[in-house]
């Protein structure tokens, strides 16, 4: 086992950086998410730390030891692709002993590791089987048992289960999880998917245009994301930019106005007077309620009044698109009770849960909303 | 800056992958053509410079090389319209047939074109000689009254080289006829279209790449075959190919056959970019 | 009424595809039934059936010794051009650089230049270095170069199939470069090479053009002798020898049919 150290790595194609000064650090026997829309740069970070492409800037280390002068085939690592890769002219015990006779390991052994790994990742006997005599999901555990019967110092994974239906992704998700608690194999897992990043990872590392956008463990990204990109990505709903004012309240908290709008929000003051923000709420974080209802929040803060404009069943809530006069666009809030499109609804935007985020430029498409 | 910086780049270039390929062609494909450049632009005096345009120009002065190439034009634009005519029948048949005979028809198309141009000649010679089948066949209808010359002049140029060629626009059609969506056919057809105007506007518009391809393919090998108008053609109907093979080998004139070495390397090349030009165009009004 | 105009156009095409197709096939069916001729002149239908031209064909000298010429010319040529077309198609399949279009171009350039000129530029260049009379050497560089670019074509689809992350997998598995090639690569074109090599190998033995340049006194390729026997003695023999030669076509075409299917003929 081993850590990874990637430091001020960049890979330049042509004249387009591919990924640029990014570093991060994957302890021993972590689990560590490269999260990112496609083109972040995430699948490139993979490829340089797995030596199938060569680095133009920075450091990748592995043990403590520098692996950028190391081909591939020296590294020591495991990989699992995004199609699995298995050769399709050998059986899954080929497959399989394919690494451990490049290292000429004897016949026995070969054998004895061989069926130590298909046990490992829960395969059925299937070892003389061809892999298009197998199914997605039995491909995907061949290419695991692969890549870890060679005891490698780390897993890499790249977007392994992007091409599982949604139930098989939901299993092998638990799978991967078990596997790599009881191997204790360090890995680094790409993925574009934040639901697989946070139940997997002990870090999440964000990407945004071949740089880093955000790392942390799951709950500290889910709970205070570094940057409203990062919030956008990890589903914050709402995202408004706007300044906060100048004097913090008794109560600990900040009027931040929000942009190109009348709207002044109290928010818990984690940023200094004056400087530019977003704000961002999930829209469960929102509470709804009939418009001219009177109740105990009404003279709160943050109350805003609006329209439904649309709503959408999720089967165990209402997701509701409110227009509301005062924001400089739509609210997307969630509640159980039903109101009928054109109805008046008021609604309350709790100051704790309210985040106030750094700005950063919009990425491709998928950035911060205007 | 280590030696890390070799592994997995695709960058650049494969040197000990592409060196012994480009070598191989450039000794012996660029080197000869270039020789064969010089050759044909050398001075006919001592005394003239280098290079000397007069002989690929005055090639064309002559009359038997203002004959061979009318007459190679002339040839090559008969076996493209019959290629044509008479590959769209076929293709369309080949490509509506049911699978279990298309695969017997496409060997009958591809087969002819494995055998060696001798072999397919000489079965021409037999075909077409005076007491052949062609010609009991033109008696018995009574549309001659003996034995006319089918070989051994044009007629049998052409049609060796029809013979030759016909598979090259069949194979082009059937790349395109066989791309055709039926649900193209059916959408005309829910909107009122009878079958002919199905043909009209839909099949034919869309199987046009596959038919410029075909006719420039056609025209281009047309203009540059040798073997069949060698031997079916005889002594007294060069075309361009069989006169630079008569400069030399009978005349021993060498400086007019890379002169017209040089005339088939320009239209070869001149062929290929009107290919590339066509069908990029062709990619992007039906891509 | 439209119905009928339908059907008869049907009926057209029909008749005169089945007109052509017959065009097609009537030379090599020709060649074959008059090669059993018993006559000592060629005529179509044969006055009676024998062997005798066959029984000729073995006894003449001429057709052996072309045929081994032949045939070691295209062996030759044939595996230089798969080792040439193999190491192309890598280049091509797998490799970005500047000039790529360029390296493209250079080795399918066989196919743009006409074969007379590629005969007639090979013969002046070993004119000039004098080694026309080299025959079978000359032979075999000229059957190389256009057949190299077959060989290409087919390897290179071949490999259009072999996803890299196989190799990419190979190799972090502990495979160097070569042995993920040897071992993951290769099985998956051979299908690509035994096609390019038919291709090739067929084209070389029944090139007349490239070979009608090259050949020297003493090395000369089965079909050129075949050529001047047509021109010269319009006698049974080169009939049967044809048909031999068609019959060795078609033993191959089947080959092919059954192994790799006629695809890798239709796309080129």
């Amino acid at each position: 086992m081993s850590d990874v150290e990637v430091s001020r790595v960049s890979k330049r194609y042509d004249d387009l950086w591919a990924v640029k000064g990014v570093s991060f650090t994957a302890p021993v026997g972590s689990f560590t998410s490269l999260l990112g829309p496609s083109g972040c740069g995430k699948t490139t970070t993979l490829r340089l730390i797995a030596g199938f492409a060569a680095l133009d800037e920075g450091e990748v280390r592995i043990g403590g030891r520098p692996v950028d002068a190391l081909p591939p085939w020296r590294r020591n690592l495991g990989v699992v692709f995004q199609n699995y890769a298995l050769f399709p002219f050998m059986t899954v015990f080929d497959n399989v002993a394919f690494g451990l006779r490049r290292r000429k390991v004897p016949r026995g052994e070969t054998a004895e590791r061989v069926a130590e790994a298909i046990d490992l990742v829960g395969l059925p006997d299937l070892a003389q089987r061809y892999p298009r005599q197998l199914s997605g999901g039995q491909q995907q555990r061949v290419a695991l048992a692969r890549a870890l019967v060679i005891r490698p110092d780390v897993l890499l994974l790249d977007e392994p289960l992007s091409n599982l239906d949604a139930k098989l992704r939901a299993e092998m998700r638990f799978e991967l999880k078990r596997i790599q608690r009881e191997t204790g194999v360090t890995s680094i897992f790409v993925t574009h998917d934040q639901e697989e990043a946070l139940t997997l990872s002990d870090q999440i590392v964000v990407m945004n245009l071949g740089t880093v956008a955000g790392a942390a463990p799951p709950k500290a990204i889910w709970e205070q994301p570094a940057s409203a990109y990062v919030a956008d990505f990890l589903g914050v709903e709402n995202l408004f930019p706007g300044t906060v004012g100048d004097a913090a309240r008794d109560d600990g908290t900040v009027a931040v106005s929000v942009d190109d709008s009348a709207a002044v929000l109290h928010v818990a003051a984690t940023r200094p007077p004056g400087s530019a923000v977003v704000l961002g709420i999930r829209s469960e974080e929102v509470a709804v309620r009939r418009g001219g209802d009177m109740g105990e929040m009404d003279d709160g803060p943050n109350a805003l009044d609006g329209t439904v404009r649309e709503f959408t069943y999720i089967g165990s809530a209402i997701v509701y698109q409110v227009d509301c006069p005062a924001l400089p666009g739509p609210l997307i809030a969630t509640a159980q009770r039903e109101f009928p499109v054109g109805d008046s609804v008021r609604l309350h935007l709790p100051p704790g849960a309210i985040k106030l985020l750094r700005p950063d430029a919009p990425a491709g498409g998928s950035g911060t909303r205007p | 800056m280590t030696a890390g910086r070799a592994w997995g780049g695709g960058a650049r270039f494969p040197a000990s992958l592409a060196t012994p390929v480009l070598l191989a062609f450039a000794v012996f494909i660029v080197v000869p053509c270039a020789l064969l450049l010089v050759k044909g632009l050398e001075p006919t005096s001592a005394a003239g410079d280098w290079p000397d345009f007069t002989n690929v120009l005055g090639l064309f002065d002559s009359k038997i090389g203002q004959q061979a190439l009318n007459r190679t034009i002339r040839v090559s634009l008969i076996v493209t319209v019959i290629c044509l005519v008479a590959g769209y029948p076929v293709a369309l048949f080949i490509a509506r047939c049911a699978p279990r005979w298309r695969g017997l028809l496409l060997a009958v198309v591809i087969f002819p074109f494995l055998i060696s141009a001798v072999v397919r000649a000489f079965g021409w010679t037999v075909l077409l000689g005076d007491s052949g089948l062609a010609n009991k066949g033109l008696i018995a209808l009574g549309l001659i009254d003996r034995p006319i010359a089918l070989v051994q002049n044009e007629i049998g140029i052409i049609v060796g080289e029809t013979h030759l060629l016909m598979p090259y626009m069949i194979l082009s059609l059937l790349a395109v006829l066989q791309r055709i969506d039926p649900n193209l056919r059916h959408a005309a057809e829910s909107l009122g279209a009878s079958p002919v105007s199905v043909f009209w506007r839909i099949v034919i518009p869309l199987t046009l790449p596959g038919l410029l391809t075909g006719t420039l393919l056609v025209f281009s090998l047309a203009m540059t075959a040798f073997a069949t108008p060698f031997l079916l053609g005889g002594g007294r109907t060069p075309i361009l190919t069989t006169l630079l093979y008569d400069y030399a080998f009978t005349l021993f004139d060498w400086r007019l056959a890379a002169s017209i070495g040089i005339v088939l390397l320009i239209l070869g090349i001149l062929f290929v970019t009107i290919h590339r030009f066509v069908s990029s165009r062709g990619m992007r009004s039906y891509g | 009424m439209g119905d009928l105009f339908l059907r008869s156009g049907r009926g057209l095409v029909t008749a005169m595809a089945i007109f052509w197709l017959i065009f097609l096939v009537a030379p090599i069916v020709v060649t074959l039934a008059s090669s059993f001729t018993s006559s000592t002149y060629l005529t179509f239908p044969p006055p009676g059936y024998s062997v005798r031209w066959y029984v000729s064909a073995f006894e003449s000298e001429w057709v052996w010794s072309t045929f081994w010429n032949s045939v070691v010319i295209a062996v030759v040529s044939t595996a230089i051009a798969v080792a040439l077309g193999i190491a192309a198609a890598r280049v091509l399949a797998r490799h970005r650089f500047h000039g790529r279009g360029l390296f493209e171009y250079a080795v399918l350039s066989p196919l743009i230049i006409p074969g007379v000129v590629v005969g007639f530029a090979l013969l002046n260049v070993s004119v000039l270095i004098e080694t026309q009379d080299a025959g079978l050497l000359n032979l075999i560089i000229g059957h190389t170069m256009v057949t190299t670019p077959f060989t290409l074509r087919s390897v290179w689809s071949s490999m259009a199939g072999s996803e890299i992350s196989l190799e990419e997998a190979a190799q972090s598995l502990g495979a160097t470069r070569w042995s993920a090639f040897w071992l993951i690569v290769f099985p998956l074109i051979v299908p690509g090479i035994v096609a390019g090599a038919i291709i090739a190998f067929t084209f070389s033995f029944n090139d007349v053009t490239i070979s009608a340049f090259l050949s020297a006194r003493e090395a000369r390729t089965l079909p050129v002798e075949l050529m001047s026997h047509i021109e010269y003695l319009p006698d049974p023999t080169p009939a049967a020898v044809s048909s031999l030669m068609i019959i060795v076509t078609l033993a191959f075409f089947l080959l092919v049919e059954r192994t790799v299917g006629l695809d890798v003929f239709a796309d080129r």
